[in-house]
C-alpha cells in the first residue's frame, strides 16, 4: 500500500525565478509521476499562490532574456488534472487580502482549525 | 539632514521581527531623517488586506515615503488599487539611484 | 547622474532565495546607469558565477532544453559583466576565497577575482556607498 502523504509548502516565491517554478511544488508533482501518493496543503505566503492574477514578468539581465517565466497557477492546475489534491488555508488567504473570486478553482480551502483533521487523513505529514 | 533607504524583504506576516523595521523608519524620521522604505519579495504581501493597514498608516504618518516593487506586486497579482495609496509601486532603479545619491542605505 | 562606485556584499546560494533575483536585478540597475559595480560574494554567494552550473529539460513541464532555457546565474553574472562594460562601467566581483575552499566553488567564470575579507574593505573605502543583503 502507498503511503498517503500530505506536503505543506509554507514558503512562496522562494526561488521561483531562477528555477522557473516552486521547487517543491515541482518536487512533489515529480513524486506523483514516480507512483507517490501526494497531496498539498498551501499555508503562510504560499497561499498566494492560487491568485490567478499573479504574472511573473520576464526577466532581463544584459542580451538573456527570460522565455519561460514562472507559471505557478499553470503548475497547478497540471497537478490538479494530475489527481494531486491542494489545499489552502483559509484563514492565511483572507489574511493575506487574496479576493475569493480570483483563487484558482480545484483547490480546497481549509480552516485553521480543521488542520488538524487534514493531518489525521495521511500516514506522514511533510513540512518543506 | 540624514537620508535613509531602508529595503524590507521579508513577510511582515512572518517574520517576527518586520514589524520592528517599521519602528525603526518611525523612529528615524521622527529623530529628523528623510526615511523611505521600499517593500521587495514577500514584504508586498504585507501591504494587502487589513492586517498592517493602520501600522503602515501610521508610519506614513510620521512621514516615511513608502515604495513598493513593481515585479514583487505583479509576481503575487497584488494591484496597485488593493495597496494603500501612499505606496507607489517603483522599478528598483529607485534604489540605485538612491545609492548613488548617499542615501544610507539598510537590507533588512 | 554621474558615474558612481557602489558596493554590494551578497550571501545567498543561487536557486535557493528569491533575494539572488532580487540583488542580481538592482546589480542590472547600476550596471545599466553606467555605475562601477563591486560584487564581494560569501558564503554562498561564491555559487552564483559557479562555472558548471548547466541548463536542464524539465520532464515534469515536458519542455526541452531549448524550451525550458533555464537561468543560470552563471550567465546573468556575464551578461551583467558586459552590460557594464557597454555602458562604460565595470563590473567587478570577488568570491570570498575562504568560502570557496569550504565549498569546492573554485572554477568560476571568467572576470571573476579570489579575494578576502581585506578586498571588501577596499571595495568599501573606495566606493560611494554600499549595500548588504544578508541572508536572512
Amino acid at each position: 500500500m502507498v503511503k498517503k502523504v500530505l506536503n505543506i509548502v509554507s514558503q512562496g516565491f522562494r526561488a521561483i525565478y531562477e528555477e522557473q517554478d516552486d521547487t517543491i511544488l515541482w518536487l512533489v508533482h515529480a513524486m506523483k509521476n514516480a507512483g507517490s501518493d501526494v497531496s498539498i496543503l498551501l499555508q503562510g505566503s504560499a497561499v498566494t499562490y492560487i491568485d490567478t492574477a499573479q504574472e511573473c514578468p520576464k526577466l532581463t539581465f544584459g542580451a538573456w532574456k527570460q522565455s519561460n517565466p514562472p507559471n505557478i497557477i499553470h503548475d497547478i492546475e497540471a497537478m490538479i488534472t494530475k489527481g494531486i489534491s491542494l489545499y489552502y488555508v483559509e484563514n492565511d488567504a483572507l489574511a493575506r487580502g487574496v479576493p475569493a473570486e480570483r483563487i484558482v478553482k480545484g483547490v480546497k480551502p481549509v480552516k485553521t482549525s480543521e488542520v488538524p483533521g487534514l493531518f489525521h487523513k495521511f500516514d506522514l505529514v511533510h513540512q518543506w | 539632514m540624514t537620508s535613509y533607504v531602508i529595503v524590507e524583504s521579508q513577510d511582515l506576516y512572518e517574520a517576527s521581527n518586520a514589524k520592528s523595521t517599521l519602528e525603526l523608519c518611525k523612529n528615524l524620521a521622527s529623530s529628523g531623517s528623510n526615511v523611505e522604505i521600499v517593500f521587495v519579495q514577500n514584504a508586498v504581501l504585507g501591504l494587502r488586506g487589513r492586517e498592517f493597514a493602520g501600522l503602515l498608516a501610521e508610519t506614513a504618518k510620521s512621514g516615511v515615503k513608502f515604495h513598493a516593487d513593481l515585479i514583487s506586486l505583479q509576481a503575487r497579482g497584488i494591484r496597485g488599487d488593493e495597496i494603500p495609496g501612499f505606496v507607489v509601486p517603483i522599478s528598483l532603479d529607485l534604489v540605485i539611484d538612491a545609492m548613488a545619491d548617499g542615501k544610507k542605505m539598510i537590507w533588512h | 547622474m554621474p558615474k558612481k562606485t557602489l558596493t554590494f556584499a551578497l550571501m545567498d546560494p543561487p536557486f535557493e532565495n528569491e533575494r539572488t533575483t532580487t540583488a542580481l536585478r538592482l546589480i542590472e540597475a547600476a550596471c545599466r546607469k553606467g555605475h562601477n559595480v563591486n560584487v564581494f560574494a560569501y558564503e554562498g554567494a561564491v555559487f552564483m558565477p559557479f562555472a558548471h552550473q548547466k541548463q536542464h529539460a524539465n520532464s515534469v513541464k515536458g519542455t526541452d532544453l531549448e524550451n525550458e532555457n533555464h537561468p543560470l546565474t552563471r550567465i546573468w553574472v556575464a551578461e551583467l559583466q558586459q552590460l557594464a562594460a557597454d555602458k562604460g562601467g565595470r563590473l567587478d566581483w570577488v568570491n570570498c576565497g575562504l568560502c570557496v575552499d569550504e565549498r569546492g566553488a573554485n572554477d568560476a567564470i571568467t572576470g571573476i577575482r579570489r579575494g578576502s575579507p581585506a578586498d571588501l574593505v577596499q571595495f568599501i573605502e573606495g566606493s560611494d556607498n554600499s549595500l548588504v543583503i544578508a541572508t536572512r
